[in-house]
C-alpha cells in the first residue's frame, strides 16, 4: 500500500462512540495503516488534506449530528473523499441513500476486521486514483496557461481537425508563423504531437 | 184573609141569587143571575173551583124551581128552567177552559223567565215590549231599562253575513250575530227569530231567543288549534311516530294513525302499506306486539332498540323504539311508539371505540419499538467495540513479530467494552423494576371486571357472550394494578381474538375464580370456546416474538409470564375437554 514514499495513507475515523473509534484504530493499525480518530466531523475537517490519500468512516448516529447529512455537505463542498458508511441498524434505505451519494461501501456493526480492510483498501485506490487525476490535471493546467493566446488558438484550431493552411487562413496570418506557434506550443505542453493535446484538454476544461 | 172574604162575597151574592129566585112573585129568569157568580169564579186560579161553582149555581137553579112549580103541569115555567140550566152549564164549561188556557200560558211565561236564554218580544217599530231575566244578565241592561227602547239602539245587533232578516208574521229566521253588552264588550250569539202575529191580525214583531256563543266559539278555536299544532308537530316530526289502539278486552292492536317519517321509515310515502307488525324486529322481545303489549300492561315507557326485516338499505340500521302508553278510552287504550334511526350514531361510536383500540395498541407497539430500539443501539456500539478490540488483538498477535503492548490495549479495550454492556443491561433491569413496585391489594373480581370494561366494544363486536362467576368481595391480591390489567386484557383478548377466527358456533368468554386453599393460591381462570391451542402452541405461546397472529407483536404471553413471575404468580394454558382454551394465573394468597 505504501509503494509511494511521499504519499501516506490516512483513514479518518468519525464515530461519537470512543471505545468503538479507539477499537477500529487498533484494528487499522494492525494493518498497518495511519488513522486518525475524530468525534465529529468538525475535527475530521480539520485535518483533511486533500493531496493526499486517505479515505473517511463515518458511523451514520453521531451524538450531535446525523452521518449521511455529513456525507452530503462534503460532497457540496466538492471534498471528494471516499467515504465508508458504519451503521448498527441494517436499514436498507439509509444504504441506499449513502451510495447514492457515492459511498465506497455500507459496513453494518458489527462487522468482521476482513470486511473493514477490504472497504478501505478499495477506498484509498480511489482516493489514490483521484489524486493522480488531480495532479495530472493541475500540472498540465499550469502548462496551458504558459501559452500564448495566440499559441492557445491554433492548438484548439488543429485539435479540431483544421490544417495548419487553414489555421493561417482563419486567423490571417502566415503559414510559417503558424507552424512556429505550434511548435512552441507543444514543446511548453511537454508533449510531442497534437493527439496528446485533446486528453489535456478534457482534464483541465470541465 | 183576602180569599175568604171573596169567597164570603160570592156566597152573599150566589144566596141573594137564591133566595130571589125562590121568591114566587118574581120572574124565573132571576136565575140567569148565577152567570155573575160563575163569572166572578172563574177568574180565580183553579179551574176546579168553577166546575163547582158551576154545578153549586145549577142546582140552586133546580132548588128554586121546585119551591116555586112542583106539581104544577108541564108549562112555559119548564122551558125557563131548561134555558137557564143550559145557560148556567155552557158559562161554566166555557169559563173553565179559557181558565186552563190562562193558566198555561202564565206557567210559560214563567218558564221563559227562568230560563238563561234570553227572551226578548220586539214589536213591529223594533221597540221592546218584553225582556227577560235572562236578557238582563247577558246584555247588562234591566228590564226598566230595556222596555220600550229599540233593540238596534240599545243591542247594535250586527249580523254575520246578511242585513238581517225580515220577517213575516209566523215566519222563523236562525243565525249568527254580534252585539254589545252594556259595557261595550262585543259578543257572538247564535238567535233564533219567529214573526209575531199581533191581537189584530198584521206584523206584531219578533219574539227571539239568543244564547252567548262568545265562550264557546273560543273553547272551540282553541281546541282547533291545538288539534292543529299537534297535527303539525305529529306530521312534521323527523321522528317516525306510530299510533295504536289497544282493544281492552281482546288485547288486539291496531295501526291507527302514522306519520310521513313512518311512512318514509317503510318506503311507502306514496301511499304504500305499511306493516310494523311483521317487519319491525324488537331486541329482547319475541314480536313488536309482545313489546307493545309488555308497556301497556305496565303502564311503563319503554325504550327498546331493534330492526326492520324490510329495509332494503345496504347498510344494517338500528333504531330506537320507544313505546308509551297514551290515554285510555272507552274499550281500550291507544300506545305512541317512536322509531328513530341510530345506526349513524352507533356506527361512530363503534368506530371510534375501534380507533381508541387501535391507537393503544399503537402506542403500546411503538413505545416498545422505541424501547427496544434503545436498547439495541446502548448494548450494539459496546459490543461493536469489544469485537473490533478482539480481532485486532488477534492480528497483533498474528504479525511476525506480535506487538505485545498493542494485544495488551486490545485486552483492556475488550474488559471495558464488556463492563460496559453488562452497566447498560443492569440500568435496563432497574428500569423496569422500577415499575413493579408500586403495588396494592386489589378485588379480584373488581379488577378483572376492569379488564372487561375495557374490551366491552371488542367483546360486543365479535359477538362474544360474557359470563363471570368470580365470587364477589372474598378473594384479594396484592399487585400493581397496571401490570394486572395488561395480563388480564392480553389474555382475554387472545380468547376473544380465537373466538372470533372460528367461522361459527357459541362464542362464550368464562371467568371463574376463587381461592385454592390446599395450595394457598388465588385463581382465575379465563376460559373461551375457540379453537384451543395448538399443542406445540401450548409452550411456544409463552416464548418472545413469535406470535399466531398476523399482526401480533408476540410479546403478549411471554410480558404476560414476566408480569405474574414478578408478583410470585404464575400463568399456565390449556386445552379444555369441551373444545377451547383455558388460560390459568396463579397468585399466592394474599
Amino acid at each position: 500500500m505504501t509503494s509511494k514514499a511521499a504519499q501516506v495513507e490516512t483513514i479518518h475515523i468519525v464515530d461519537d462512540d470512543l471505545d468503538v473509534r479507539q477499537a477500529l484504530g487498533s484494528l487499522l493499525r494492525s494493518a498497518g495503516l495511519h488513522c486518525q480518530l475524530h468525534a465529529d466531523s468538525d475535527s475530521f475537517l480539520r485535518a483533511y488534506d486533500n493531496l493526499q490519500p486517505s479515505c473517511l468512516l463515518l458511523d451514520v448516529r453521531l451524538v450531535r449530528e446525523d452521518g449521511l447529512e455529513v456525507q452530503e455537505a462534503l460532497s457540496q463542498q466538492k471534498i471528494a473523499i471516499p467515504v465508508i458508511i458504519m451503521t448498527g441498524h441494517g436499514d436498507i434505505n439509509m444504504a441506499i441513500r449513502g451510495m447514492k451519494n457515492g459511498a465506497i461501501d455500507f459496513l453494518l456493526k458489527p462487522f468482521t476486521d476482513e470486511a473493514l480492510l477490504k472497504a478501505v483498501e478499495q477506498a484509498i485506490d480511489v482516493s489514490r486514483s483521484r489524486i493522480e487525476i488531480l495532479s495530472f490535471r493541475e500540472k498540465n493546467l499550469a502548462r496551458w496557461a504558459r501559452l500564448s493566446p495566440r499559441e492557445q488558438e491554433v492548438l484548439r484550431l488543429g485539435v479540431h481537425g483544421l490544417l495548419n493552411k487553414q489555421i493561417a487562413a482563419s486567423l490571417g496570418i502566415e503559414l510559417v508563423t503558424v507552424k512556429v506557434h505550434r511548435g512552441r506550443a507543444l514543446r511548453k505542453l511537454k508533449v510531442n504531437t497534437i493527439a496528446e493535446v485533446p486528453a489535456i484538454l478534457a482534464y483541465i476544461e470541465d | 184573609m183576602v180569599h175568604s172574604r171573596r169567597w164570603l162575597g160570592i156566597s152573599a151574592l150566589t144566596a141573594t141569587i137564591f133566595v130571589l129566585n125562590s121568591v114566587p112573585s118574581l120572574h124565573d129568569a132571576l136565575a140567569v143571575l148565577y152567570l155573575l157568580v160563575i163569572l166572578v169564579v172563574a177568574r180565580s186560579e183553579n179551574a176546579s173551583e168553577v166546575l163547582g161553582i158551576g154545578c153549586v149555581c145549577a142546582v140552586l137553579a133546580l132548588i128554586s124551581f121546585f119551591l116555586k112549580h112542583l106539581g104544577e103541569p108541564l108549562s112555559g115555567a119548564y122551558v125557563r128552567l131548561g134555558v137557564s140550566e143550559f145557560a148556567i152549564g155552557v158559562t161554566t164549561l166555557l169559563s173553565h177552559r179559557e181558565h186552563a188556557t190562562r193558566a198555561l200560558l202564565s206557567e210559560q211565561s214563567v218558564w221563559l223567565a227562568l230560563t238563561h236564554d234570553t227572551v226578548i218580544i220586539r214589536d213591529s217599530k223594533d221597540i221592546i215590549i218584553d225582556w227577560n231575566e235572562g236578557a238582563s244578565k247577558l246584555y247588562g241592561w234591566s228590564r226598566a231599562e230595556a222596555l220600550g227602547k229599540t233593540s238596534a239602539s240599545l243591542l247594535q245587533t250586527e249580523f254575520h253575513d246578511t242585513t238581517g232578516p225580515d220577517l213575516v208574521a209566523g215566519a222563523f229566521w236562525e243565525g249568527v250575530i254580534k252585539r254589545r253588552k252594556r259595557d261595550g264588550t262585543l259578543m257572538t250569539l247564535t238567535s233564533r227569530w219567529r214573526g209575531r202575529v199581533s191581537t189584530h191580525g198584521g206584523d206584531g214583531g219578533i219574539i227571539e231567543l239568543s244564547a252567548d256563543l262568545t265562550s264557546e266559539l273560543r273553547a272551540r278555536a282553541d281546541q282547533a288549534k291545538s288539534e292543529q299544532r299537534y297535527k303539525a308537530i305529529f306530521d312534521g316530526a323527523a321522528v317516525a311516530i306510530f299510533e295504536f289502539t289497544v282493544s281492552g278486552t281482546t288485547r288486539e292492536i291496531a295501526l291507527s294513525a302514522y306519520n310521513t317519517a313512518a311512512a318514509r321509515l317503510f318506503h311507502a310515502e306514496d301511499g304504500g302499506s305499511i306493516s310494523p307488525f311483521t317487519d319491525m324486529k324488537i331486541d329482547g322481545h319475541a314480536s313488536f306486539r309482545h313489546a307493545v303489549l309488555y308497556a301497556v300492561e305496565r303502564n311503563i315507557r319503554d325504550e327498546l332498540q331493534g330492526s326492520i326485516a324490510s329495509d332494503s338499505s345496504t347498510l344494517e340500521r338500528e333504531f330506537l323504539i320507544t313505546v308509551s302508553p297514551g290515554y285510555a278510552f272507552s274499550g281500550g287504550s291507544t300506545v305512541l311508539v317512536t322509531v328513530v334511526d341510530i345506526s349513524e350514531q352507533n356506527r361512530t361510536r363503534r368506530r371510534i371505540e375501534q380507533m381508541q383500540a387501535d391507537l393503544s395498541h399503537a402506542s403500546r407497539i411503538s413505545a416498545l419499538g422505541q424501547m427496544t430500539a434503545l436498547i439495541a443501539h446502548e448494548v450494539n456500539q459496546p459490543l461493536m467495540a469489544t469485537l473490533a478490540f478482539a480481532r485486532s488483538g488477534r492480528r497483533w498477535l498474528r504479525r511476525e513479530t506480535p506487538d505485545m503492548r498493542e494485544v495488551e490495549m486490545c485486552l483492556d479495550g475488550i474488559v471495558e467494552t464488556g463492563e460496559r454492556a453488562a452497566r447498560v443491561i443492569e440500568q435496563v433491569r432497574l428500569m423496569s423494576r422500577k415499575t413493579v413496585t408500586e403495588r396494592e391489594r386489589l378485588g379480584l373480581r373488581t379488577i378483572v371486571n376492569e379488564a372487561l370494561e375495557m374490551l366491552a366494544s371488542e367483546c360486543r363486536r365479535n359477538g362474544v357472550r360474557v359470563e363471570n362467576t368470580l365470587p364477589r368481595g372474598a378473594v384479594w391480591i396484592i399487585a400493581a394494578r397496571t401490570q394486572i390489567h395488561q395480563v388480564l386484557v392480553n389474555v382475554i383478548l387472545n380468547a376473544v381474538q380465537a373466538m372470533a377466527a372460528m367461522p361459527a358456533g357459541p362464542r362464550v368468554l368464562t371467568l371463574e375464580g376463587g381461592t385454592d386453599e390446599a395450595r394457598a393460591e388465588n385463581f382465575v381462570l379465563i376460559k373461551d370456546t375457540g379453537p384451543g391451542f395448538a399443542e406445540p402452541a401450548v409452550r411456544s405461546s409463552f416464548q418472545p416474538f413469535l406470535s399466531s397472529r398476523q399482526d401480533g407483536v408476540g410479546l403478549g404471553l411471554s410480558v404476560c409470564q414476566t408480569i405474574m413471575e414478578a408478583h410470585d404468580g404464575r400463568i399456565e394454558g390449556y386445552n379444555l375437554d369441551s373444545g377451547g382454551g383455558c388460560i390459568k394465573l396463579r397468585w399466592p394468597k394474599a
